[in-house]
């Protein structure tokens, strides 16, 4: 709320305090939850707040569980941990030494804490028809994940398949990753 | 007047300032091609022999001289080295069907074969003549056929008889 000190020419000696109707609009408009104000002054915890370089978001690579193979028709599971593990279980064979982990790099303002969002369940696609499902999806984001001295976060995502004794061929999905600042 | 006039300034500039305050950023997508989750499910090779390998009859010369080759390829021919009477009509090349996953390539494995005789001491190594690789054709019960052909020595050593040994042949996905 912002005041103003105006002399009032018909009462001298005193002063009329004018509250202007479109600062208080001002104040009434600013929504729950909105970004806070980039000219006021910092948050103890962030930089000083300014206008903040925009975010970039890149794939490194995709996950990628290259050939599963199925050992007997009652199926199986194939992870891949998001720090790149590969594991199996049921009738699925382990993974060759060309599954990889997914790795993304977020680019933005130096030190500044960064949100990410990634679905927990993704469908894949076959080229013939059919549909895979991938779960659990993780990353190895820590809980307040932070750009470094830089700008820059790399970060790894995983999953795990589980895959019937009918499935075969080739299966892929988009992941949809976004990025803001908090 | 003096004062409507510096209030309506002052709203103004008010309104001014509500419009410049800068909106929520949006979240921001991965830029370029975007992350992908990708699988290829292979179902298991299955591998049946259609027929056997067989050279048929080889008739040595009262003397062998050095060392001789019988030999019949991938596609059936026989060939048989000087002094030696080989029946043709009666050897056949191998055979094997695999089935797996459509479109992917099979690696094959075929390694020497030891024949012994049945009836007397004495053994041949037969190398096997096979593809490297084929490549699925199709998912499911059809699968693909492939020929495997074979060439072993006598020499003055080489005992009469019927020798047999079994074909060790394996198939793996590239």
């Amino acid at each position: 709320m912002l005041t103003r000190l105006i002399p009032d020419p018909f009462k001298r000696g005193r002063v009329r305090v004018w509250l202007l109707p479109s600062l208080l609009v001002l104040a009434a408009a600013r929504p729950a939850g909105a970004e806070p104000c980039r000219l006021c002054s910092a948050d103890p915890g962030e930089p000083e707040a300014r206008a903040a370089a925009p975010v970039r978001v890149e794939v490194e690579a995709s996950l990628d569980f290259d050939r599963v193979l199925l050992t007997a028709g009652s199926g199986g599971t194939a992870r891949i941990g998001a720090d790149g593990t590969r594991t199996s279980s049921g009738a699925v064979a382990p993974l060759t030494g060309r599954a990889m982990v997914g790795r993304v790099v977020v680019q933005g303002e130096p030190n500044r804490s960064i949100r990410i969002d990634l679905p927990k369940r993704i469908e894949l696609l076959g080229w013939h028809g059919g549909r895979l499902t991938l779960s659990a999806v993780t990353t190895d984001l820590s809980s307040w994940p932070r750009l470094d001295g830089s700008g820059r976060l790399t970060f790894q995502f995983g999953g795990e398949v589980r895959v019937e004794g009918d499935a075969e061929g080739d299966y892929r999905g988009d992941v949809p990753i976004t990025v803001e600042y908090p | 007047m003096k004062m409507i006039k510096r209030f309506a300034a002052l709203a103004v500039v008010g309104g001014a300032v509500l419009a410049a305050t800068p909106a929520v950023a949006a979240p921001v997508a991965v830029t370029g091609a975007k992350p992908q989750a990708k699988v290829t499910i292979l179902k298991p090779l299955v591998l049946t022999r259609v027929s056997d390998l067989d050279f048929g009859t080889v008739l040595l010369p009262a003397t062998v001289t050095g060392t001789l080759n019988v030999k019949v390829a991938q596609d059936g021919a026989m060939t048989c080295g000087t002094g030696l009477t080989c029946a043709a009509a009666a050897a056949s090349v191998g055979s094997y069907n695999v089935k797996g996953t459509n479109r992917q390539v099979v690696q094959i494995t075929a390694p020497a074969v030891t024949m012994t005789n049945a009836t007397q001491a004495g053994s041949l190594t037969v190398t096997l003549d096979a593809p490297g690789s084929v490549t699925l054709p199709n998912s499911g019960n059809t699968g693909v056929d492939f020929q495997v052909g074979g060439s072993f020595n006598v020499d003055s050593t080489t005992t009469d008889g019927v020798y047999s040994g079994d074909m060790n042949v394996t198939v793996d996905y590239q």
